[in-house]
């Protein structure tokens, strides 16, 4: 497939989402810290020690059904995990999967693995290594996955999915505690990242899954206007998820992570082209 | 309504941490289990995972508290299949580095101090 000429007329980038990110990723990794300081009798005053999975909204969607027919929780889940598991879905309701564009760590963390990867591929290759086809059909998959997540959860009890979650690996890879699959799993998320940007999101991530439906119904959504719209492409090709954007007025695609980065405010040479609203746009 | 990504950056931090501060504020935000257990009773369902005594044993529980809780050591040894190493060790640990599933083994005392009482 040819690749249309990109031609950004500046540099522009959505800063305060980086900003966010970098929060959140460097908020965990000292959560995570303090909770294996306060275990050895030490800790940092002020700072959670709670433990990761406490933190995780998923570990909310992984309990349901045993809160639901028994009233407890999976192990290691804790009511914090089912009050972020509301917080998220209120976000992602009102704007699609924020959580994954903004919030998530490991998401970040492609992320910052995929600049590399631009850098060395340059715009043009980068994020387009995978064929089109096998792309359409693979991005199913984190159905399937999400699928026999919350089906073993349910039957077991258990994190099952703990040992093969890179997420968990992210930030326990020192611990001894990690699953050789999860770092396996997490080495080759981050390797792939090179060639293709979040990859993990793309393909294998159940709760991006989950979230990923919200962008059918959620109140602000990606909108482009025809009208003014130069149809050079760059916001297709610098969308991070391959989402043709500049091929759709309202993007409702199960793959946007709600991350701005097709937006006139990003990109997008025109402005008020490419925007995030509710509602139409003139 | 548009928005723009400074707005949205700012009601993310907000709703995140406006919906910790105020689940605190009602009893909801909970990172641990109270130790020993209970099903919460009174406070609503939720509270609690795995039903009593399941957080006995946790990461950081060693043999010492195990000893502590009153459980024999031989009970101990036979159901790790092996000496009690230092009692400063800790379960998980001694798990980790003996190839045994430590949740395994946390179910297997946990039915042993269930047995005590």
């Amino acid at each position: 497939m040819k690749l249309p000429k990109i031609r950004l007329f500046r540099k522009r980038s959505i800063w305060p989402r980086k900003i966010v990110q970098f929060f959140f990723f460097a908020l965990i990794g000292l959560i995570v810290v303090n909770h294996a300081l306060v275990e050895n009798g030490g800790g940092i005053p002020f700072l959670s020690s709670a433990s990761i999975h406490a933190l995780c909204p998923f570990g909310g969607v992984e309990s349901l059904y045993k809160f639901i027919t028994v009233g407890t929780f999976v192990q290691k889940v804790r009511d914090s995990s089912f009050v972020l598991m509301a917080l998220v879905f209120i976000l992602a309701i009102l704007f699609g999967p924020v959580f994954c564009g903004w919030v998530c760590p490991l998401g970040t963390a492609q992320e910052w693995v995929g600049r590399l990867g631009r850098k060395i591929f340059k715009t043009k290759r980068y994020n387009h290594f995978v064929p089109a086809q096998l792309d359409k059909v693979l991005r199913y998959a984190r159905y399937g996955i999400l699928i026999w997540v919350l089906y073993v959860t349910a039957v077991s009890g258990k994190l099952l999915f703990q040992d093969y979650d890179p997420y968990y690996a992210l930030y326990n890879f020192w611990s001894g505690e990690v699953a050789v699959t999860a770092l396996v799993i997490l080495g080759l998320t981050l390797g792939l990242s090179l060639f293709v940007e979040r990859p993990w999101c793309k393909y294998a991530c159940p709760y991006g899954a989950l979230l990923g439906l919200t962008n059918l119904f959620s109140i602000f959504k990606i909108r482009r206007v025809a009208a003014t719209c130069r149809a050079d492409g760059v916001c297709s090709i610098l969308c991070p998820m391959n989402i043709p954007v500049d091929t759709k007025t309202v993007i409702r695609d199960h793959q946007c992570i709600s991350c701005m980065e097709c937006t006139s405010e990003a990109c997008c040479p025109v402005k008020e082209t490419v925007v995030f609203s509710a509602g139409g746009v003139k | 309504m548009k928005m723009n990504s400074k707005l949205l950056g700012i009601i993310i931090l907000v709703v995140i941490f406006g919906g910790i501060a105020l689940s605190s504020a009602l009893g909801w935000w909970n990172t641990e289990n109270s130790a020993g257990g209970g099903n919460g009773q009174g406070s609503g369902a939720g509270s609690g995972s795995e039903g009593t005594g399941s957080e006995l044993i946790r990461g950081r529980t060693t043999f010492q508290d195990l000893l502590d809780l009153g459980l024999p050591p031989a009970t101990i040894e036979q159901v790790i299949g092996g000496a009690i190493p230092s009692p400063q060790t800790r379960i998980n640990t001694y798990c980790a580095q003996n190839g045994l599933d430590f949740e395994t083994i946390k179910e297997m005392l946990l039915t042993e101090v269930d047995k005590l009482k």
